[in-house]
C-alpha cells in the first residue's frame, strides 16, 4: 500500500519571513567551481579584481593581465593572477515518500516549506539552485536556476509534488548524482525512514565530493509515540501491518531504538564531514532556519 | 487437602474457551505509521523469547484466567485440614441478685458484670454463640444460644438486679445440663459471688470461667420490721415498731432511723450498733396520723454501699387480727397464744379439724393430719409425714441445745441455751429446710416450705421439756406468730421479696392483679383462698381481685430482708479456689473451607483487571 496525499496544502511564507531571509546566505565549507561568476571564491585564478598571484607569461595569454609595471623594472613579462569568484550550486533534495506524509501536521509539508525556503535564500543570492523530489526514485526535479524570478518555478513544483511511493533512498541519490555532477551544496530533507539504504545513498552524494547537510524531518509522535494498549500499526510505505500490545516497556524499548537509530545516523554524518540537524514538525520553520540551521554554518 | 466438590473441575474447560474469547474478542485499534521498522524489529526480539507468539504476554489475559481459576477452585470447595477456632458455645450465668446492687465508686457490680460479658462478646467469632442464664430468684434461660451481638445487647439492657436472693447454684447446673447437650461447651459466671458456697464451682465438668465483679463493700441493713400496737386513743395514736438492723462494717455506727407514714415524716430515732453485729430494737410510741390508712416506711439514713436495704415498709396491724387454730388441746400454748395482741385465737379438738379450713397459722401440738393443704403450720412432736421440712424417726433422750441461728426473726429475743428437752424425737431436715436451734442428738427447731405449706416443727412434746416454764416461752410463740404472719397480707412487714408467698384473699376471684414500683404488673392465681406471690421488686404493691367488681383494692407491702445477700463485705474468690479457664476458644481438628478466600482472590483480582484495563488503557 502506498500512501498518497490528496489534501496537499500550498506553501506559504510569511513576507516578513522572506524579508529576513533575504539576509542570509547560503554557505559551503568547500571551494567549488562554478561557470558563471558568482559570488563564492573559487580555486581558479580568473578575472575578479582580487589579485592573486602572478605567472609567467606564455603565448596565448591574455595581453590585458600583463603586468607592465614588472615589465619596466625586470624587462619579463608576469601575468597577474587574480581570485575568480564563482557562483555555488546549490541542490534541494526533498522526501516526498509515503512516510512523509505521516505526522500533524504532516511531514511533507514541513519538508516543503523548509525547501522553499531554502530554495528563496539560494536564489536571492544568485546561487545556481535546483530543487528534486524524490520517493522510490527522484521525482520532479528543476534545472539549475538562478535569480529570485524563479521562486515561483519552485513553488510551484513543491505545490504539485505527488506525495507517496516507497523510499529508495539509494537509488534516488544514485540518480540523482548522475544528473547533476556538478559539485554544490546539498540540501537533504528527508525522515530517513529507509535504515538500510540511508548511509548508502548518502555515501553515493559524497562521491561527487557534494557539501551536504541531512536535514532530518520527523513528527513529535515518531519520537515519543503516544501509544496504548493494542494496535495494529499499518506501515505507510509497505503497507505491512504490525499488531503490537504497547506495554510501557515496550514503548521504552522502542524510544532507545529510536535514540540509538539517530545517534547511528548523526555519527555516520559527523565522520562523512557532512552536516546533520533534527528537527520536528511541532517546531516552526522559521525558528528552525532562523534559530537552528545558522548554527550549522551552513546558513550566514 | 480434600476436594468437596470435584465435578466442579469439569469447568476447568472455560479456561481455553477464555483464550480463544481473548483472542477473538481483542480489537486493535489502527493506525498508520511512518515505518513500521522499529516495531517490526522489536516485535520479532519479543517472539524470539515467546514460545506461544500468539499469546504474547499480556496482563488482562492472566488476571481473567487468574479469576477462572480461583473461581473454579472455589466452586470444587476445597478444605484443609486445620485446627478450627469456631463454632464455640459459651454459657453466660450473670447473677442479677440485690448483692449486685451494691455500688463502688457509684458503679454499681451489675454494670462491671455486664460491662465484662460484653467486652468478651465483642473478642467472639461470628461461629460463635452465646446463651445467657440470669441468676435471680429464679434461674431462667433469657436468651438461647444466637450469634447475634443485637440479641446479645437487647437481652443484656433487658436485665435488672432483683431485690432477692441469686439461686445460682441452679443456674450453674442448667448451664452444666445446656453444656452437656453441645460442642465446645463453656460457662461464664458473672457474678460477685458474695455469700456465695464456691464449692459448687469445684470440679467443673466444663471449662468454667469467672468474671468477678464489684470489691467488698461497707453496708448497714436492716433485717426485719414490723409495727404493732396502733392505739385507737386518738391522743395516744401511735405506733410500735420492731426494728433489726445488722451492721456488716468493721466500725461501730450510730445511724438515724426515720420513720415515714405515707412519705411524711413522723419521726427520727437513733441507735448505735457495733462493728458485724445485728441489734433488735423496738422503738415505742411512734406517732401515727389518726384516721389515716398508709404505709409505715423505715429508712436508715446512711450512705452505704447497698441502698436496697436501707429501707423497709409496713402496714397497720389489721383490727381483725390473724387467725389462729390450735387443733388439738395444749393448754401452756393456748396461755402463750392468748397473750399475743393483733391475732384471734380460735381452738378445735383434733378430731374436728378439716384441711383447708383457711385459718392463717394453725397449731398442732402432738400430732398431724395425713394431708394438708398450703398454709401455715406448727408442729410439737408430730408424727412423720411427707409435707414436714424433715424426716422424724426415733426417740432420743435429752437432747443438748449446741446451737441456734441467733439471727432468724423467729429467735429473736429468744435464749434456746436456757432450756431443756427431756425426750424428742430424731428429726433429720429435708433439703432446703433451715436448722433453727440443732441439738447434740437431733435438730430441735425446724422449719421449712414446701409447696407453699410452711410449717416449723418442734421435734418434742411442750410438756417434755422445761420451755413453757421459762419466759421465752412466750416470746418464742410471738415471734413464731409474727414470722408467719409476715408471710400474710394482713401483716404489717407484708411479704417478701423471696420465694412465693401464699396470700389469704377473700374475693372470689380466680387470679388476682398485683401493681407495683416501676409499673410492675403481675398477676397470681388463687387457690384455697389464697393467692401465690411471687415479687422480686421490694415496695408497696397494690392488689386488685379480677373478675369481682365487688372486692376493692388492698395495699400490701414487699420487703427484702436477707442478711446473706446484705453482706457486701466478702466476696469468694472462685478463681482464687478453682482457677479459671480464660481461654475464649477450643480447637479441634476438622476441615476448613477455603471456598471463600479463592472468592475473595477472585474479587481482588477482577478489581485489578477494571484498574488495568480502564485506567492504563491497555
Amino acid at each position: 500500500m502506498v500512501l498518497v496525499t490528496s489534501d496537499k496544502k500550498n506553501i506559504t511564507l510569511d513576507p516578513e519571513f522572506l524579508r529576513r531571509l533575504a539576509r542570509l546566505k547560503l554557505e559551503t565549507r568547500m571551494i567549488l567551481g562554478g561557470v558563471m561568476k558568482g559570488e563564492k571564491r573559487s580555486k581558479k585564478y580568473g578575472t575578479s579584481v582580487e589579485f592573486a598571484d602572478y605567472r609567467d607569461y606564455h603565448r596565448g595569454d591574455d595581453l590585458r593581465y600583463l603586468d607592465w609595471n614588472i615589465y619596466a623594472r625586470l624587462e619579463r613579462f608576469f601575468l597577474k593572477l587574480f581570485q575568480e569568484e564563482e557562483d555555488l550550486t546549490v541542490h534541494v533534495l526533498v522526501d516526498t515518500s509515503a512516510s512523509m506524509q505521516t505526522g500533524d501536521p504532516p511531514k511533507v509539508d514541513h519538508a516543503r516549506k523548509l525547501a522553499a525556503a531554502l530554495s528563496y535564500i539560494g536564489l536571492t543570492n544568485l546561487d545556481r539552485l535546483s530543487l528534486t523530489t524524490f520517493s522510490d526514485q527522484p521525482g520532479k526535479g528543476t534545472q539549475l536556476l538562478r535569480g529570485r524570478a524563479h521562486l515561483a518555478t519552485i513553488l510551484d513544483l513543491l505545490n504539485d509534488a505527488e506525495t507517496g511511493g516507497r523510499t529508495n533512498f539509494l537509488e534516488s541519490m544514485k540518480s540523482f548524482s548522475l544528473r547533476h555532477r556538478s559539485r554544490g551544496l546539498v540540501f537533504v530533507i528527508s525522515d530517513f525512514l529507509d535504515p538500510v539504504n540511508v548511509k548508502e545513498g548518502i555515501k553515493r552524494l559524497k562521491y561527487n565530493k557534494n557539501d551536504i547537510l541531512l536535514l532530518h524531518v520527523l513528527d513529535r509522535t515518531e519520537l515519543d509515540p503516544a501509544l496504548r494498549g493494542d494496535w495494529a500499526l499499518t506501515d505507510s510505505e509497505t503497507g505491512e501491518v504490525v499488531e503490537v500490545s504497547v506495554s510501557p516497556k515496550l514503548l521504552s524499548d522502542y524510544k532507545r531504538r529510536m535514540v540509538a537509530y539517530l545517534d547511528d545516523l548523526r555519527t555516520f554524518a559527523r565522520k562523512l564531514g557532512l552536516g546533520y540537524v533534527l528537527t520536528t514538525t511541532d517546531v516552526p520553520v522559521e525558528d528552525f532556519i532562523l534559530k537552528e540551521l545558522v548554527v550549522t554554518g551552513f546558513l550566514r | 487437602m480434600s476436594i468437596n466438590n470435584p465435578i466442579a473441575l469439569a469447568f476447568l474447560s472455560a479456561i481455553p474457551v477464555i483464550i480463544a474469547l481473548y483472542l477473538l474478542r481483542l480489537q486493535r485499534k489502527k493506525k498508520i505509521i511512518s515505518s513500521t521498522f522499529f516495531w517490526t524489529e522489536m516485535i520479532q526480539d519479543l517472539q524470539a523469547n515467546v514460545p506461544f507468539q500468539k499469546l504474547r504476554w499480556n496482563i488482562l489475559l492472566f488476571l481473567q484466567i487468574l479469576i477462572a481459576l480461583a473461581i473454579i477452585f472455589a466452586l470444587i470447595d476445597p478444605a484443609i485440614q486445620a485446627a478450627l477456632n469456631e463454632g464455640q458455645r459459651t454459657i453466660f450465668v450473670i447473677d442479677t441478685s440485690a448483692s449486685m446492687s451494691a455500688t463502688e465508686l457509684g458503679r454499681p457490680r451489675f454494670d462491671s458484670a455486664v460491662r465484662n460479658i460484653r467486652t468478651y462478646c465483642k473478642g467472639l467469632s461470628p461461629r460463635e454463640k452465646v446463651m445467657i442464664i440470669e441468676a435471680g430468684e429464679h434461674a431462667q434461660i433469657v436468651l438461647d444460644f444466637t450469634a447475634s451481638i443485637g440479641s446479645i445487647e437487647r437481652t443484656l439492657e433487658g436485665l435488672h438486679v432483683q431485690d432477692t436472693r441469686s439461686d445460682i447454684e441452679t443456674a450453674y447446673r442448667l448451664a452444666i445440663s445446656k453444656a452437656s447437650e453441645i460442642d465446645q461447651p463453656k460457662i461464664v459466671i458473672a457474678s460477685d459471688f458474695s455469700g456465695m458456697d464456691t464449692e459448687l464451682f469445684s470440679d467443673p465438668p466444663v471449662p468454667v470461667q469467672f468474671l468477678q465483679a464489684g470489691e467488698p463493700g461497707s453496708n448497714v441493713a436492716i433485717t426485719d420490721f414490723t409495727i404493732t400496737g396502733l392505739s385507737d386513743d386518738p391522743e395516744l395514736f401511735g405506733f410500735h415498731a420492731f426494728l433489726t438492723v445488722r451492721n456488716f462494717t468493721e466500725t461501730r455506727i450510730e445511724v438515724d432511723v426515720e420513720f415515714y407514714v405515707n412519705n411524711d415524716l413522723v419521726d427520727v430515732r437513733s441507735i448505735e450498733i457495733g462493728p458485724g453485729s445485728r441489734t433488735a430494737r423496738v422503738f415505742n410510741e411512734i406517732p401515727y396520723p389518726y384516721g389515716e390508712e398508709g404505709v409505715v416506711e423505715v429508712r436508715l439514713d446512711i450512705n452505704d454501699d447497698m441502698a436496697i436495704d436501707n429501707t423497709a415498709y409496713a402496714l397497720p396491724p389489721d383490727s381483725e387480727g390473724m387467725e389462729v387454730l390450735i387443733a388439738g388441746s395444749e393448754p401452756f400454748l393456748l396461755l402463750a397464744l392468748a397473750g399475743i395482741p393483733g391475732i384471734q385465737l380460735f381452738q378445735l379438738d383434733a378430731s374436728e379439724y378439716v384441711p383447708g379450713a383457711g385459718f392463717d397459722l394453725t397449731f398442732f401440738p402432738g400430732w398431724a393430719p395425713e394431708d394438708l393443704t398450703p398454709g401455715n403450720y406448727v408442729f410439737f412432736n408430730p408424727p412423720n409425714r411427707d409435707y414436714l421440712p424433715c424426716t422424724l424417726s426415733d426417740s432420743v433422750p435429752l437432747p443438748k441445745v449446741t446451737d441456734w441461728d441467733d439471727g432468724h426473726p423467729m429467735l429473736r429475743f429468744v435464749n434456746p441455751g436456757s432450756f431443756d428437752v427431756f425426750t424428742a424425737t430424731v428429726a433429720q431436715p429435708q433439703p432446703g429446710s433451715v436448722v433453727l436451734i440443732d441439738g447434740d442428738s437431733t435438730p430441735l427447731m425446724v422449719y421449712g416450705e414446701r409447696n407453699y405449706l410452711r410449717s416449723l416443727v418442734f421435734p418434742f412434746n411442750l410438756t417434755s421439756s422445761d420451755l413453757i416454764t421459762l419466759p421465752t416461752f412466750p416470746i418464742l410463740m410471738y415471734n413464731v406468730v409474727s414470722y408467719f404472719r409476715s408471710h400474710l397480707e394482713s401483716s404489717s412487714s407484708g411479704i417478701r421479696t423471696q420465694g412465693i408467698q401464699a396470700v389469704r384473699v377473700d374475693a372470689l376471684a380466680e387470679k388476682i392483679n398485683l401493681t407495683g414500683p416501676g409499673d410492675i404488673e403481675l398477676e397470681f392465681p388463687i387457690d384455697a383462698g389464697h393467692a401465690f406471690i411471687d415479687v422480686n421488686v421490694a415496695g408497696i404493691y397494690t392488689m386488685h381481685a379480677m373478675g369481682d367488681s365487688e372486692a376493692g383494692t388492698e395495699i400490701i407491702v414487699a420487703n427484702f430482708f436477707d442478711e446473706t445477700e446484705s453482706d457486701i463485705s466478702s466476696m469468694a474468690q472462685p478463681e482464687e479456689l478453682y482457677g479459671s479457664d480464660s481461654t475464649r476458644r477450643f480447637e479441634i481438628e476438622g476441615e476448613k473451607h477455603v471456598w471463600k478466600y479463592l472468592a475473595v482472590i477472585a474479587l481482588i483480582v477482577l478489581s485489578g483487571e477494571w484498574f488495568f484495563y480502564h485506567r492504563k488503557g491497555f
